[in-house]
């Protein structure tokens, strides 16, 4: 199936050179239905700054990893049972009884894996090039939004299989609801649909899962390429290329996305392919992080774990939950480390972009900020006790401190002047 | 604040990545809580034989308690013949409510190291109810299944708890020691034991031969493709790009 998949994909890479052959048409269907001039719009008539750099990728495997990540949803659903009773066995049955089942399994739980590392190095890019500056403030906040639904789709989906961290780290993350004032309990029984977690609760979140949430992520990758569009790319430098422009009105440092950066891209593109793929293959369950090896034993709701934990990519803010010693506050504390990310525009009031103008203190401050996430993703996946504890809240301070100091920090910090063109290249 | 500075082309970012790396100090290394280290075992999926092998192995030994309910419509399994009819069922409340677990996916979820060094340290413990107690799982509910062909092993030290060496990693055949030798020799046994791992974990994967081989053609065809692509836009970039660049 994927060699057919690969070869139709080489079929049209061919026939993609032959395709001006075919202009007639072309302008046919174009003339009752503007699929191309869409693409040429949005495409060849996109002026992308002439130095992006491979962090610029990383949107564009997002989504890849996105399309990766529907296309085996649909096959898992056709098998995949949402019942207390079946769930765990009709995993198994994908896996072993279904033809390349087990490929699709595979491919799905490494894609989430994989999705979330994509998001963290292009979230990353951001906050490197300022990419979250005006007149990007809202694209930015899209962004955040995106990675809260990214988390949400990501917890639905790792309850289902129904395993004993499926079962166990639901039951700990719906509990944190309670502790909201007032509606809480309430809230509690009416999503858990249930006094307790059980399959009715498997049931909502299957729902959730393949209906709710990801269409969600659909409609704000939407809204987050058409703002993309509006302001136009960052760059590397954070120069403002809208300044300069010809009298055609094309920015002078800008190339069109199509061919320049689409050709350049492709073979990056296929690099990542490559690397999941080689995952998927040879360790899907690479080392416990991408299928963690409690949840290979049936929900057992008699039996708590051991050791509870979320998985990797969830892991921070876990950690960030645990260190403070008590509960709303823990819960208050997690939800912040995400929703304070969407203020960052307004806390930094550097003149400049990119980090490559600004300051020691501001490039310290992005390092700490994020050491301090990278530590605590680490700690988030061990026990919560003597040395851990102490270091995550450590960690936590850190990370939160971040929020406090940046406006001070960038204010006073010795940025460098910007050019007023892209420099070099 | 800016500083005019005649450096215009900024810092480049390795320097921040170079900070990261130094302020993220990942040196850490986890440390369970089991009593003895978990022997190494050398698992070799392609090797037919000690999977079959350790299938006979498991009918004889465990299938008479553990079930591998996933397993049966598996080539390997309806070569040795598991049918689902042969498994058996135990109700939850038997065995004082410990019944013996389905082993479909037990080196998944455990892994087969802790699979190897668990089934062959069971030793002498007149307080529990069958006998013997396991280093690795202690206090486990289930009978040695070994003592006709491994023998018996005691304590070294009598005094040995494991809830007193909790945390130690002792090496085991320095806690235990065979005290009369059972029907296979202690290199005969190591070998018993390694094939019902190598089954086991077959069983809990048995996508692995159709992964592994189908791996090899979509890596060789994508490292292909990235060539292909890589060269012909190099290519082209040089012949029409350049000249439109400012
Ligand atoms: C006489 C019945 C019996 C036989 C024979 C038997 N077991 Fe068990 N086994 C049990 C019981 C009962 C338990 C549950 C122990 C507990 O929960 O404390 C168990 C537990 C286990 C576990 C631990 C599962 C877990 O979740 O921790 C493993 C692994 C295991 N058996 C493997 C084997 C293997 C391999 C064999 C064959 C060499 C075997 N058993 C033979 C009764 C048996
Ligand atoms: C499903 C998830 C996402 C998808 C599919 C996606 C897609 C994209 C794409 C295709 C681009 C343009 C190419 C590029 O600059 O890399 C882009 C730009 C951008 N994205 Fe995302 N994105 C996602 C999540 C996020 C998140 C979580 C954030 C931040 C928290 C974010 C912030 C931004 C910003 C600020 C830009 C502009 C960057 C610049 O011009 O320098 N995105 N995104």
């Amino acid at each position: 199936m994927l060699m057919l998949i690969l070869s139709v994909a080489f079929v049209l890479f061919v026939l993609l050179n032959v395709l001006p052959l075919f202009k007639g048409l072309g302008r046919w269907i174009d003339a009752r239905l503007p699929v191309f001039s869409f693409l040429v719009e949005h495409l060849s008539h996109y002026p992308a700054p002439k130095n992006l750099n491979l962090w610029y990728v990383f949107g564009a495997l997002a989504i890849v990893a996105c399309a990766i990540q529907f296309v085996s949803g649909i096959w898992l659903v056709m098998y995949y049972t949402p019942t207390a009773e079946k769930a765990f066995s009709s995993v198994q049955l994908i896996m072993r009884d279904v033809p390349y089942g087990w490929l699709v399994r595979y491919v799905h739980s490494t894609g989430v894996s994989c999705w979330f590392i994509v998001i963290y190095f292009h979230i990353f890019r951001g906050l490197m090039y300022g990419s979250y500056k005006a007149p990007r403030e809202l694209l930015w906040i899209s962004g955040v939004t995106l990675l809260f639904l990214m988390m949400a789709e990501a917890y639905t989906g790792y309850v289902l299989p129904w395993g004993q961290m499926s079962f166990w780290a639901s039951k700990v993350i719906i509990s944190l609801l309670s502790s909201i004032p007032v509606v809480g309990n309430d809230l509690v029984v009416w999503l858990q649909g249930d006094y307790e977690v059980s399959g009715v609760t498997l049931h909502r979140f299957f729902a959730f899962h393949v209906v709710g949430f990801s269409f969600l992520i659909l409609l704000m990758i939407l809204l987050h390429i058409i703002m993309l569009h509006t302001v136009g790319s960052n760059n590397p430098d954070g120069v403002d290329i809208m300044k300069h422009k010809d009298r055609k009105g094309w920015p002078l440092d800008a190339v069109p996305y199509y061919p320049y950066f689409v050709l350049k891209y492709i073979p990056i593109i296929l690099v990542y392919l490559f690397v999941f793929f080689a995952i998927v293959f040879y360790a899907p369950t690479f080392y416990g992080l991408f299928l963690e090896a409690e949840n290979f034993e049936p929900a057992n709701p008699l039996v708590t774990p051991a050791h509870i934990k979320p998985a990797w990519y969830l892991s921070p803010y876990y950690a960030i939950l645990r260190s403070i010693p008590d509960k709303s506050l823990g819960a208050l504390a997690m939800l912040l480390s995400i929703v304070l990310w969407m203020f960052l525009p307004w806390l930094d009031l550097s003149p400049v972009r990119s980090m490559r103008y600004r300051g020691w203190m501001s490039r310290c401050a992005l390092a700490t900020v994020v050491s301090a996430f990278i530590l605590l993703g680490y700690l988030g996946l061990q026990t919560a006790t003597g040395w851990y504890l102490l270091l995550s809240r450590v960690a936590t301070f850190l990370y939160f401190s971040f929020f406090v100091l940046f406006p001070l920090i960038t204010y006073y910090d010795r940025d460098l002047q910007v050019p007023e063109r892209i420099p070099g290249v | 604040m800016i500083v005019i500075c005649k450096f215009q082309s900024g810092y480049r970012e390795f320097d921040l990545i170079i900070i990261l790396l130094l302020l993220s100090p990942l040196i850490c290394f986890s440390v369970g809580d089991s009593v003895v280290e978990l022997d190494s075992i050398n698992i070799d999926l392609m090797n037919e034989q000690r999977i079959l092998q350790g299938g006979k192995n498991f009918q004889q030994s465990c299938m008479s308690c553990h079930s591998l309910n996933s397993f049966v419509n598996d080539r390997v399994a309806k070569s040795l013949d598991m049918t689902s009819e042969k498994m058996p069922v135990w109700p939850d409340d038997s065995w004082n409510g410990h019944p013996p677990p389905d082993l479909s996916l037990i080196a998944l979820s455990m892994s087969p190291e802790w699979l190897y060094t668990y089934l062959r340290t069971y030793y002498v413990d007149a307080d529990r109810p069958t006998g013997y107690n396991n280093l690795v799982f202690p206090n486990t509910n289930m009978p040695n299944p070994f003592i006709d062909l491994q023998g018996k092993q005691v304590l070294i030290d009598p005094n040995f708890s494991p809830s007193k060496h909790l945390g130690d990693h002792a090496l085991w055949y320095r806690v235990i020691k065979l005290k009369e030798g059972g029907s296979l020799s202690a290199e005969a046994f190591d070998d018993y034991v390694g094939d019902i791992v190598h089954f086991l974990t077959y069983v809990s994967d048995p996508s692995v031969h159709e992964r592994r081989s189908m791996g090899v053609w979509v890596l060789g065809y994508l490292g292909l493709f990235i060539v292909i692509t890589y060269a012909y836009f190099r290519l082209v970039g040089k012949v029409f790009f350049k000249p439109l660049k400012h």
